[in-house]
């Protein structure tokens, strides 16, 4: 696949690698039952986290976050939610599709 | 193999394609993906010798195309954008027409034509003009006749 833009290739390579390559970072949609302020901060204290954003949660007496990572945090998070009773009540990552990347090289 | 080197083309102050560089390997299925404007049919054209670059080359098979026109066109089969075809031609007529122009031998022509009819589904449209298809069968014979040839590169 090569995607050309203003006559200059900006990205080349297979589909799989085109979406590795737009996927370097690893968010995860976090909802949790608990305290908001103590989870964003022990969140942010688990390594390899860029960002933590925090988001409106829906839920009565929930919080919701989207994290920022370096790698796939969904075992740390789990064990830091169950080591403080926190249940989680949303885990999901989100997935950058090649639509997404094609967007962002080209506009 | 398509080789392209620092392919720019110009058209007055606009630079439509800037030092683009690639290659295709054979048996590679490349897409070529882009917003309006970006320059890929201009490449497309560029490659297919229907234009010719402001600067850079293109080679099929070890061939620079501006160098050796026929021979490298001989190895496309190409089907643009706007399908080309005479509608007053039955779709027999027209892929016999165009299986001369490609320079199919005249002992298989009739055989590869058949076999272009057969995978595009074309047998009941055979002998109708084209001018009275629907958009899909014309797409199908657009096709049949970039492959009538048996190209190396399709594009």
């Amino acid at each position: 696949m090569i995607i050309i833009h203003e006559g200059n290739i900006v990205a080349q390579g297979t589909t799989e690698e085109l979406l590795q390559a737009g996927s370097a970072k690893e968010n995860i949609i976090l909802t949790l039952k608990g305290p908001s302020d103590s989870i964003q901060s022990e969140i942010e204290q688990l390594p390899d986290i860029q960002k933590v954003e925090p988001h409106s949660a829906t839920e009565q007496d929930c919080c919701r976050f989207r994290i920022i990572a370096h790698h796939d945090m969904r075992e740390d998070i789990f064990t830091l939610a169950a080591r403080n009773h926190w249940p989680i009540m949303e885990l999901y990552r989100e997935r950058v599709s090649l639509e997404d990347i094609f967007r962002k090289l080209t506009t | 193999m398509i080789e392209i080197n620092h392919l720019t083309k110009k058209f007055g102050d606009v630079t439509a394609v800037n030092n683009v560089s690639f290659s295709v390997q054979s048996g590679e299925v490349v897409g070529f993906l882009g917003p309006n404007g970006a320059g890929k049919t201009t490449t497309m054209k560029i490659i297919t010798g229907y234009t010719a670059p402001t600067s850079g080359s293109v080679s099929i098979d070890g061939m620079d195309i501006q160098d050796h026109p026929d021979e490298t066109r001989a190895k496309i089969g190409y089907l643009p954008e706007r399908n080309p075809l005479y509608d007053e031609f039955q779709v027999s007529e027209y892929l016999a027409f165009v299986a001369e122009l490609r320079g199919v031998p005249r002992a298989i022509r009739a055989s590869r034509i058949s076999e272009m009819v057969q995978s595009c589904g074309l047998e009941k449209m055979l002998h109708k003009p084209i001018g009275d298809l629907s958009k899909g069968f014309r797409q199908r014979v657009g096709i049949a006749q970039s492959l009538v040839h048996n190209p190396d590169l399709i594009e």
